[in-house]
């Protein structure tokens, strides 16, 4: 199930906010969630790139691992 | 010491028409007109009439703009020795005659200094202007030479910085009220490693509000000063099209060193990842953010690039990788090389004149020997951007959490269309509500976009795409722009000039090349080659 960005509303703004220490004042929550929304619309969009299993994030970028060629891995 | 911040735009004083049609392939007569506009003209107009061009060269639609000049055409406005317009003298020529003593540093600097008074109202191009710095260093450098202490080809050569990077005893604000009486006490290790090679800060360059955008509110392009010379170092762009600087610095996390390169014709690199330190540079995102230099030329960049590259301790991701001698491993024969071009439905939504110009320039590579094919892209870059978008702003928001909480109100409102919020606070608060599971979920894609792209560039020397959809000001929307991608990869990119659009007239086009990993010197050497076979760096822009 993916996610619909149309079912986030200023309410839930209002409450990740809070949860994460952020007091968003009420007169930007609106502008708020829509930048929100372009965000989800960009998880969406990785969220459906069908990646292998094990494939396994580069958490720490380092191009010193990564600069000789390598195979793509598998794809589900 | 100024501050152009909130100053209404500047029209433009004339408008850029086209007076004649050329390749921007060099020719030896073009080479011999530089020491008279008449002369320019008399060239461009036997290009038009593609009496001394290549069929190559005839076959171009390219209009130069009837305000452009060659370099030795500019504007007298800091004439010195020799009757020589010092500003418009390339980093290469400045160091030149430098060395052989035939100009001082303070010439040279106060010949800065007052073109920067003269012209910098129109253009925009700093947040702060060291002139008493600049020239106190001028005197010490020059006081150096005299004694026999001359360091290298940056020794008295005028620099500006983005307004991002930390300089000793100089306000750095990022384009933002948050950070407005910031006064490091520290310069970043590219700082500290131009003023080791003697190069003199002029002053801090324009940016929109902490690097946010493509788009540098208040900074006027060169080129036509009704519009905008592109971002995030857009003040950087602008002050070298407009002569302020021989040399300089920007920040690129989407393309926003080769972004106001392109759009203000000059040369921006972009180098490896890890190859050059972000220590002391206000960032957007850690592993996103490479810093770079921008110059006149390429061989500028190659000297530029030379002096700041090179492992540095208090940067985590930088790299123990040997420094090449950049600037000597130039002129090296492309003919042979393997050069990768994307598929033609990729560039389809390019700006016309961007795409004319990029086929022009795939021949005059073809024409230097070099073998040209078109690459099949992988699936992944097509969410590579998103993967990038989530990164980017993962890494901000946790960056701005400080900012947010203490100085919400001080995020500014610099959104060009004028909206009275700041898109950066919007941006990074937004940010902030994303998982830990979403930002991982884009690294994953972006090791598997690394790896696809790595197997793509094996047979490759380099890969050659347009560096911007569109000249300044005008509209192009594909689905790869083939900017930030590169940044999501880390390999080393470069924009060089490479045409003028005919349609509105007289805007600059960029050609990028991007390379392997650690390939800096390839993706320079290949640059160099274009940049020496055609004329499009030479021409200035009238102000």
């Amino acid at each position: 199930m993916q996610a619909d960005p149309n079912q986030v509303t200023t309410e839930l703004i209002r409450s990740l906010a809070l949860a994460n220490g952020l007091n968003i004042p009420e007169d930007r929550l609106e502008i708020v969630l829509e930048q929100y929304k372009a965000f989800l619309e960009s998880v969406a969009l990785l969220n459906a790139f069908p990646l292998d299993r094990e494939a396994e994030p580069a958490t720490t970028f380092s191009l010193t691992q990564e600069d000789a060629p390598g195979q793509p891995p598998e794809r589900r | 010491m100024k501050q152009p911040h909130g100053k209404p735009p500047v029209k433009p004083s004339q408008t850029n028409t086209p007076d004649g049609k050329q390749s921007g392939l060099k020719q030896a007569s073009l080479k011999q007109a530089k020491t008279t506009r008449r002369g320019f003209l008399e060239i461009s107009a036997a290009a038009v009439a593609g009496l001394t061009l290549s069929p190559l060269a005839q076959s171009s639609p390219l209009a130069a703009s009837a305000s452009s000049m060659t370099s030795a055409q500019a504007p007298a406005t800091g004439s010195g020795s020799q009757g020589i317009d010092l500003p418009s003298l390339t980093l290469v020529e400045a160091a030149a005659r430098i060395r052989q003593k035939q100009i001082s540093p303070v010439e040279l600097i106060q010949a800065v200094l007052d073109r920067i008074a003269a012209l910098e109202p129109k253009v925009g191009a700093f947040i702060t202007v060291a002139a008493e710095e600049a020239l106190e260093a001028s005197r010490r450098a020059e006081q150096e030479i005299q004694q026999g202490r001359y360091r290298g080809p940056l020794h008295g050569i005028p620099v500006g910085f983005k307004d991002t990077f930390y300089t000793r005893g100089i306000r750095t604000t990022a384009a933002t009220a948050v950070l407005q009486n910031f006064v490091p006490d520290f310069d970043a290790t590219i700082v500290r490693r131009l003023k080791e090679a003697g190069a003199i800060v002029i002053g801090k360059t324009n940016l929109p509000e902490f690097s946010f955008g493509g788009f540098t509110a208040g900074t006027n392009n060169p080129w036509d000063l009704s519009r905008n010379a592109g971002g995030s170092s857009g003040g950087s762009g602008a002050a070298l099209a407009a002569s302020f600087l021989l040399g300089a610095t920007g920040g690129d996390t989407s393309g926003s060193i080769r972004n106001p390169a392109s759009t203000c014709g000059v040369v921006g690199h972009k180098p490896t990842f890890g190859v050059v330190s972000r220590y002391g540079v206000v960032p957007i995102s850690w592993t996103l953010d490479h810093l770079g230099p921008m110059a006149k030329r390429v061989e500028d960049c190659a000297i530029l690039l030379k002096a700041i590259a090179g492992y540095d301790p208090n940067d985590r991701y930088s790299v123990r990788v040997p420094v090449p001698d950049y600037p000597a491993l130039l002129r090296r024969n492309v003919r042979g090389m393997q050069l990768g071009i994307p598929p033609p439905t990729a560039l389809a939504d390019f700006h016309p004149d961007t795409l004319s110009a990029f086929r022009r320039a795939v021949q005059v590579m073809e024409a230097l020997g070099a073998e040209v094919r078109e690459v099949t892209l992988p699936p992944s870059i097509h969410v590579a951007s998103a993967a990038q978008r989530i990164i980017r702003i993962s890494d901000a928001a946790t960056y701005h959490r400080q900012y947010l909480l203490t100085r919400a109100g001080l995020y500014g409102a610099d959104n060009p269309a004028g909206a009275p919020v700041s898109r950066v606070r919007t941006t990074v608060e937004a940010g902030s509500l994303l998982t830990a599971a979403q930002y991982l979920r884009a690294q994953q894609v972006r090791k598997v976009f690394l790896r696809e792209m790595l197997q793509l560039y094996a047979p490759l020397d380099a890969f050659l795409t347009p560096t911007m959809p569109a000249p300044a000001g005008e509209t192009a929307n594909p689905a790869i722009t083939f900017r930030a991608e590169f940044n999501v990869l880390g390999f080393p990119a470069i924009s060089v000039p490479a045409g003028f659009s005919t349609a509105p007239p007289g805007l600059p086009i960029g050609l990028q090349i991007s390379g392997k990993p650690f390939q800096d010197a390839v993706v320079l050497a290949l640059a160099y080659a274009y940049e020496s076979a055609t004329d499009w760096h030479q021409r200035q822009p009238a102000l």
